[in-house]
């Protein structure tokens, strides 16, 4: 869809900071198995939330694309 | 079983590692990657892929800084791990986003810069290191955080004597109290100024702290005066050093000099080579929660280990030609050298990357081209060699320069 950003982590780079889920909450979480769970495909404010969470991730684990399809 | 050092390899408190850490590095790259140092009580590993794994597994903690940090900043979130440490540094980091520190910081950071050139350039000379390096971060750091001029030669004080605290290995009970001291008038000072900024908020650094908010957890009054004095002290010490670490390099480079004078955009490549090849801190410790094997060796729980970055930056497994300082290196991409996905490891990896990368990176490049914009040539003075100093934080102490003004 335009204007959806594509979220995905490179699980081999987290080392489960948790920033993400500060920055934005409503993207990503941590399941009761202790994963990191988070939603492929935003738009809005959550995209902006998602690029500062992105910015702020000290290990650079939040990859970011713009939805094209 | 775990080696000591072999014999001809200079240890880490002996004055021949001083003089040349970097030949120390290399041999004990080779021939000792896991060693235990009985002065230091530690053990020491030097290989990038061990340091780096040290950053990044659980397994080694950062509760070493409850002994190393703790006495003189208070807790802070360098020591903090898991839930304390996600939200603490939650609340901190979006001070020294890129939007933040690019921002309304980049007027504050030029002003000091303006302001320091401009005391010697006409003068045709300078001692880089105490007319510049020296005084920049910690002005910086007070006008962010609004403080008054008038009380920077206080300030100046404090951060000597907090620097000298850390940096005493041989337990000095002078500088010890001394250390202890400064915290105390620090304290003292600071504290009624951040209960005024959180009744008068302005928007200074400090009133953005008290204000700051995540998942309902505020810093109280005492962990915002324990941040500051980190970021004084830790953050202006190893920008105060890697700035003289840089013009030591360049001058002694005139041909990279000059191509940075041209290209103003490679600013960030030279810094990333200085923080590669003369890191300011040359070492962190860690402390292992559980058993580890590492560089075919063990480590048991409860142990201190020294992470010698500066000899990971220079590791041939990593990085081509490792002791030769070129900013034009091709096994390096600049733009990442600033984040967690950094090669070189000056900012260490993982969870406790250095949150104030991009304050230091900011301050470096605008310093920097105030410094080439107000000159037409930079040098070393006739005679004088820079000599490195400093075993856990290092830099050359002096730096003569000679100056051509711009016209």
């Amino acid at each position: 869809m335009a204007g959806h950003t594509r979220v995905s982590v490179d699980m081999d780079r987290c080392v489960y900071t948790l920033q993400c889920t500060y920055h934005a909450p409503t993207v990503f979480d941590v399941n009761d198995d202790g994963e990191m769970t988070y939603t492929t495909e935003v738009a809005g404010d959550a995209a902006e939330a998602v690029r500062t969470a992105a910015e702020l991730c000290p290990s650079q684990a939040i990859r970011l694309a713009p939805d094209t399809r | 079983m775990t080696q000591s050092l072999p014999e001809h390899i200079p240890g880490i408190l002996t004055p021949a590692f001083e003089s040349d850490p970097y030949r120390s590095y290399a041999l004990m790259r080779e021939e000792a990657p896991l060693y235990y140092d009985d002065q230091l009580q530690a053990y020491v590993i030097s290989r990038y892929s061990d340091v780096a794994r040290a950053f990044k597994d659980p397994a080694f903690t950062n509760r070493n800084y409850e002994w190393q940090l703790e006495p003189v900043h208070g807790r802070t979130i360098v020591q903090m791990d898991g839930r304390e440490h996600a939200t603490k540094r939650a609340i901190v980091a979006p001070c020294f986003r890129p939007k933040a520190i690019l921002g309304k910081l980049t007027a504050i950071i030029e002003g000091n810069a303006v302001r320091l050139v401009d005391e010697f350039v006409g003068r045709g000379s300078c001692e880089f290191s105490a007319e510049f390096s020296r005084l920049y971060p910690i002005n910086v750091t007070a006008d962010m955080m609004g403080l008054p001029v008038e009380d920077l030669e206080t300030f100046r004080g404090w951060y000597s004597a907090i620097i000298d605290f850390l940096g005493n290995l041989t337990q000095d009970e002078a500088v010890t109290q001394a250390g202890l001291r400064a915290r105390d008038e620090m304290a003292k000072y600071m504290l009624p100024v951040i209960a005024e900024r959180r009744r008068n908020p302005g928007d200074d650094l400090l009133s953005t702290l008290c204000a700051a908010e995540v998942d309902g957890v505020q810093m109280s009054d005492e962990e915002i005066k324990s941040f500051a004095s980190l970021l004084l002290t830790a953050g202006g010490e190893t920008t105060d050093k890697v700035l003289t670490s840089l013009l030591a390099k360049l001058v002694e480079h005139p041909d990279q000099l000059a191509d940075v004078r041209r290209g103003r955009s490679l600013i960030p490549a030279a810094l990333a080579e200085t923080l590669r090849v003369a890191p300011p801190l040359h070492m962190v410790m860690r402390q292992t929660a559980v058993d580890v094997e590492i560089a075919d060796g063990a480590i048991p729980a409860g142990s201190t280990v020294v992470c010698l970055i500066a000899s990971a930056n220079r590791d041939p497994a990593v990085f081509s030609n490792p002791d030769h300082f070129d900013i034009h290196r091709t096994d390096v991409d600049a733009s990442r050298e600033f984040s967690g996905a950094s090669k070189q490891l000056a900012f260490v990896h993982g969870r406790h990357f250095c949150v104030g990368s991009l304050l230091a990176k900011q301050e470096v490049e605008v310093g920097l081209n105030v410094l080439l914009d107000r000159t037409s040539d930079i040098r070393l003075q006739a005679g004088f060699v820079p000599v490195e100093e400093g075993v856990f934080t290092r830099a050359p102490r002096k730096l003569l320069l000679d100056l051509t003004p711009a016209p």
